[in-house]
C-alpha cells in the first residue's frame, strides 16, 4: 500500500506486474443441468480473469450457481460450453492423469464439511496430497509439520479428525491443501459450519496465506466480514456476475451490503 | 494466446508400500465391514476345502482298503476256483476283463484247449460286444423286451435270436420298443449273432474244461476238506506245480499271502469255536457287561479277547470251566436228573475239548483277534465310502457336487460386491476428497481392489484351515484311525492352497465392478453437503 504507482491499479496495491499475471480465466462459461426434461442454468456465461496473488471473494444467494463456478475453475467438472484456463492451460483439453496432476499441484480445495479422512492423523491428512505428488517419508514430514506449525496446530499432529474442533479440522484441511504449494486455493464457504469467532480465525489464516506465501485464494462465502479482508468481490446471481468490484469500491455497512439480498 | 501443456510425466505413481499403507490404515478403520468380508470368503474357501480334503482323504482310505483287502480277495477268488463251476455268464464277465497274456488268460485258454491267440482274441471280442448289447437288453422294459425276444433273458436272448425266425420278429419289432440301439446298426448286430454263435463251441469247451479240472482237483487235492483250510495246511512250493496239473496257474508270491490268510481264517474260527459253549458266553456277556447271554455275539467275544488281559482272562475262564467239567459225575451224559447248572457245563464240554485239541498259543489268540477286528472295521469302512472319487480334487467330484461349489462361489462374490457397493457409497465423500487432492483414477481402483484382496487372503487362510480341519474331522468320524494314517498331507497342503488362491481371486474379481465406481466417482462430490 506504500508504493505511488499502484494508484492505477484496480487492486490498488502490489507490485503492478505480479499482480496482473492472469491465473484463472473464463471465457463464455456455462453450465447447465439437464434433470429429466427440465433444464437448469446454473451458470449463463462467466467470462472473467482472475489475478495471481488476490484474494477474491464470491457472493451470491443461494442457488446462484457459486459451487458450480468452483467446479469449473477447479477442474472438478466439465463445463456444457466455455472455457477455462488455469494458469493458460485450457482444462478441457486435459486427460483425466492431467486432471489429477493439476489437481495434485496447482489447486488446493477446501470444503464447508472439511473432508479430512476419518481413520488418519492430522499431520496424515496433511500429508496425503505430498503422497500423490510423489514426496514422502521424512521431507513429507517435515513439511507436514511446517504446514500445521503455520495453521497453529503443530502441537496436535498426532489427533483424528474427531477429537478435534471443527475449526481445528478447518484448519488441518487449509495445511492439507497447501500441501503441494498451489498457485491457487477454493475455498467453497470454509466457515459455513463453523461460529463467528471460529469463522474470524479461518478467516485471518487463509490472509496470511494469501500475505505471506502469495497464494490466490477465491472464496465462496455469506459472510460480510471477509469482504473487508479481500482485494476484489464478485456478485454472482442466477448464473451470471452481477458485480465485480475492488474493495475500495464498495461500501461495507452492518446488516447489509449493497448488491447483496439477505439469503 | 499461447497455451501451455502439462508435463504429466512428473505425476507420480504411489508405490506399492504407500499404497498398501494406506489401505491398510482404512481397512483397520472399517474393522466390521472387512470382517462381513472376510467371513463370506472363509465360509466359500472353507466349504470347498471341506469337499476337497474330504474326497482326498476318502480316496486314500479307499486306496489303502483296497491294498489291505487284497489276501481277503485273493483267498476268496481260490476258494471260487476250487469249488464253483463257471458259467457263461462269468465267463464272459472274464473274458471282457482280461489282458491278454494274463495268468487268467492262459488258464481259459488251456481248459478250451484254443491253440492259436487270434482264437483267444475272438473270444474276448465276441464277449465285449456280448456285454454291450446285454445291456440293451437287461434296461428294456419287461414288455418290450417280450415283444422283441420272447421269454428269453440273459444270454439265452442270443442263443433265441441266431434264429432266422425269431431274428426277424425282433428286426420288425425294434422300431416301436423306441430304445436307440448301441452299436453299428442291425447289421452289425447280425454279425455279432453269427459270431456268438461260432463261438459258443470254444466257450462250453472252457466252461467244461473248468469243471472238469475244478472237479479233478477237489478229489486229489482237497479230499473233502475246505478250500481255505486246504490253503492254510498246504504251504509249500508244491502248491502252483500241484494246482498247474489241473491248469491252475498260482503265482509263487500269491502262496504265502494265501496261507498267512487262511490260516488266519481257520484260527479265528477255532476261537471263535469257543463261543458256542454256553457258559463262555455267559462270562462273556458278563465281562462286557450285558444284561443276557444271548445278547453276547461272536464280535461282544472277539472285543473280550483283544488285548493281552483278556487273552490272559480267556485263557482263565476256559480253566475255570474245565474245572468244573471234571466235578461233573462220571456218567453224566446219560443221567436225567441233572440241575440246570450242570447241563449248561456238559453242553460246554464239547466245544471247549475241541478247541483244546489246536493249542493256540496266547499270542496267537490275541494276534487273531486284532486281525479279526481290523478286518471288521475295514468292511464297515468299506460300507461308508459311499463314493470313490476317481481323478485328483475338482476332477473326482460329481456335477451336483460342482455346480454346488459353483453356487456357493457365485453367492460369496455376490456377497462382497454387494459389501464393497455400501462401502463405496458410505466413503463417497472420502473417495472424492482423495480425487481432489490428486488421486488418478487407477489409485482408487487399486485402491479397492488390494482392500478386497487383503480382506481375501484373510479369508483365504481361515477358510482353507477351517475347511481342512472339518474335512480332516468329518473322514475321522466316519473310517477311524484310517484317515489320519493314509492322510497326504501335502495333497491336502496344495489343496488348501489352489482353495486359497480361489478365495483370493474371487475376492479381488468381487471387487472390481465396486472400484470401477469408486473410480468413476465425479471429484466434485467431494463439495456435496448433505
Ligand atoms: N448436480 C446438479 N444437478 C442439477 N442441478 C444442479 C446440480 N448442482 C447444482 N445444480 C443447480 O445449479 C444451480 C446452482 O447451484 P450451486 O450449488 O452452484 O449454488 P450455490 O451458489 O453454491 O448455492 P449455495 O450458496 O446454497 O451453496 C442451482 O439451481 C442448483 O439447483
Ligand atoms: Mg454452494
Amino acid at each position: 500500500m506504500t508504493s505511488t504507482e499502484t494508484t492505477q491499479s484496480p487492486n490498488g496495491a502490489g507490485d503492478n506486474e505480479s499482480r496482473r499475471a492472469v491465473i484463472i480465466r473464463t471465457v463464455a462459461l456455462k453450465k447447465e443441468y439437464l434433470i429429466g426434461q427440465v433444464v437448469t442454468y446454473a451458470l449463463r456465461g462467466i467470462d472473467v480473469e482472475l489475478y495471481r496473488g488476490e484474494f477474491i471473494c464470491v457472493m451470491g444467494p443461494s442457488g446462484s450457481g457459486k459451487s458450480t463456478f468452483f467446479n469449473m475453475v477447479g477442474g472438478l467438472d466439465a463445463p456444457t460450453s466455455g472455457r477455462v484456463f488455469i494458469d493458460e492451460v485450457d482444462v478441457a483439453q486435459l486427460s483425466a492423469v492431467e486432471l489429477a496432476f493439476l489437481r495434485c499441484r496447482k489447486i488446493g480445495y477446501i470444503f464447508q464439511t472439511y473432508n479430512l479422512v476419518q481413520y488418519m492423523t492430522c499431520l496424515e491428512n496433511v500429508t496425503v496430497p505430498m503422497a500423490f505428488a510423489g514426496v514422502s517419508g521424512d521431507r513429507a514430514q517435515q513439511r507436514g509439520m511446517e504446514l500445521l506449525e503455520l495453521v497453529g496446530l503443530a502441537e496436535r499432529w498426532f489427533h483424528k479428525p474427531i477429537e478435534m474442533s471443527g475449526g481445528q479440522q478447518q484448519r488441518t484441511a487449509i495445511a492439507r491443501s497447501m500441501a503441494n504449494q498451489p498457485s491457487v486455493l477454493l475455498c467453497d464457504e470454509p466457515t459455513g459450519n463453523l461460529d463467528l469467532k471460529t469463522g474470524s480465525e479461518i478467516h485471518d489464516c487463509l490472509m496470511k496465506l494469501n500475505k505471506q506465501r502469495g497464494v490466490t485464494i477465491i472464496c465462496a462465502t455469506h459472510d460480510h466480514r471477509l469482504i473487508n479482508m479481500a482485494d476484489r468481490i464478485m456478485w454472482i446471481r442466477d448464473g451470471q456476475i452481477e458485480r465485480l468490484a475492488d474493495r475500495s469500491e464498495v461500501t461495507v455497512e452492518t446488516g447489509t451490503i449493497e448488491g447483496e439480498e439477505n439469503a | 494466446m499461447q497455451m501451455k501443456v502439462i508435463d504429466v510425466d512428473k505425476q507420480v505413481r504411489l508405490s506399492l508400500t504407500k499404497t498398501l499403507q494406506l489401505v491398510l490404515s482404512g481397512v483397520r478403520f472399517r474393522l466390521f465391514r472387512a470382517a462381513i468380508t472376510v467371513v463370506i470368503v472363509a465360509l466359500a474357501v472353507a466349504f470347498l476345502m471341506t469337499m476337497l480334503s474330504d474326497s482326498i482323504i476318502t480316496r486314500n482310505v479307499a486306496a489303502a482298503i483296497d491294498i489291505e483287502t487284497a489276501p481277503r480277495r485273493l483267498l476268496g477268488f481260490w476258494v471260487n476256483q476250487l469249488t464253483s463251476t463257471m458259467t457263461v455268464q462269468k465267463l464272459t464277465e472274464d473274458l471282457t476283463a482280461l489282458p491278454p497274456d494274463s495268468n487268467r488268460w492262459k488258464e481259459l485258454k488251456g481248459w478250451g484247449q484254443i491253440e492259436d491267440n487270434d482264437a483267444m482274441g475272438r473270444l474276448v471280442d465276441v464277449a465285449q460286444r456280448e456285454q454291450m448289447y446285454a445291456a440293451f437288453f437287461d434296461n428294456l422294459k419287461e414288455g418290450d423286451r417280450r415283444a422283441l425276444v420272447g421269454r428269453a433273458v440273459g444270454l439265452d436272448i442270443f442263443d433265441v435270436l441266431v434264429d432266422d425266425e425269431a431274428f426277424q420278429t425282433f428286426q420288425k419289432e425294434l422300431p416301436s420298443v423306441g430304445q436307440l440301439f448301441p452299436g453299428e446298426g442291425i447289421d452289425a448286430f447280425r454279425d455279432f449273432l453269427t459270431a456268438w454263435a461260432s463261438a459258443r463251441p470254444a466257450m462250453d469247451a472252457i466252461i467244461a474244461g473248468h469243471s472238469t479240472a475244478a472237479g479233478q482237483a477237489r478229489k486229489t487235492l482237497l479230499k473233502g476238506r475246505p478250500a481255505d483250510v486246504f490253503f492254510a495246511d498246504e504251504a509249500d512250493e508244491s502248491l502252483p506245480g500241484k494246482l498247474a496239473t489241473f491248469g491252475f496257474i498260482l503265482p509263487n508270491d500269491d502262496v504265502v499271502v494265501l496261507h498267512r490268510r487262511a490260516t488266519l481264517r481257520r484260527d479265528a474260527e477255532r476261537i471263535a469255536g469257543t463261543f458256542a459253549a454256553p457258559l463262555l458266553k455267559q462270562s462273556v456277556a458278563k465281562r462286557a457287561g450285558l444284561e443276557k447271554a444271548n445278547e453276547a455275539t461272536v464280535d461282544t467275544f472277539f472285543k473280550q479277547t483283544s488285548s493281552r488281559r483278556g487273552v490272559k482272562w480267556f485263557l482263565a475262564e476256559l480253566d475255570n470251566i474245565r474245572r468244573r467239567f471234571d466235578e461233573l459225575p462220571e456218567d453224566a451224559d446219560k443221567r436225567q436228573d441233572l440241575t440246570q447248572e450242570q447241563k449248561l457245563i456238559l453242553a460246554s464240554r464239547d466245544p471247549l475239548t475241541i478247541f483244546a485239541a489246536f493249542e493256540i498259543s496266547p499270542e496267537r489268540i490275541t494276534e487273531v483277534t486284532q486281525e479279526r477286528l481290523r478286518d471288521k472295521h475295514l468292511q464297515n469302512v468299506e460300507k461308508r465310502i459311499t463314493v470313490t472319487p476317481e481323478g485328483t480334487g475338482l476332477g473326482g467330484f460329481s456335477s451336483r457336487t460342482l455346480a454346488l461349489i459353483a453356487v456357493s462361489f457365485l453367492v460369496c462374490i455376490v456377497g462382497i460386491a454387494n459389501a464393497m457397493l455400501m462401502s463405496v457409497t458410505e466413503r463417497f465423500r472420502e473417495i472424492a476428497t482423495m480425487k481432489c487432492l490428486g488421486a488418478t483414477d487407477g489409485f482408487i481402483m487399486v485402491n479397492f481392489i488390494l482392500e478386497s484382496c487383503m480382506q481375501g487372503v484373510a479369508g483365504g487362510v481361515i477358510g482353507a484351515i477351517v475347511g481342512m480341519l472339518l474335512g480332516c474331522g468329518r473322514s475321522v468320524v466316519m473310517y477311524g484311525w484310517m484317515a489320519m494314517a493314509q492322510t497326504p498331507f501335502s495333497e491336502l497342503a496344495a489343496t488348501a492352497l489352489i482353495s486359497f488362491v480361489l478365495g483370493l481371486f474371487i475376492a479381488a474379481m468381487a471387487a472390481v465392478y465396486p472400484a470401477w465406481v469408486a473410480a468413476r466417482l465425479a471429484p466434485m462430490e467431494a463439495m456435496r453437503i448433505e
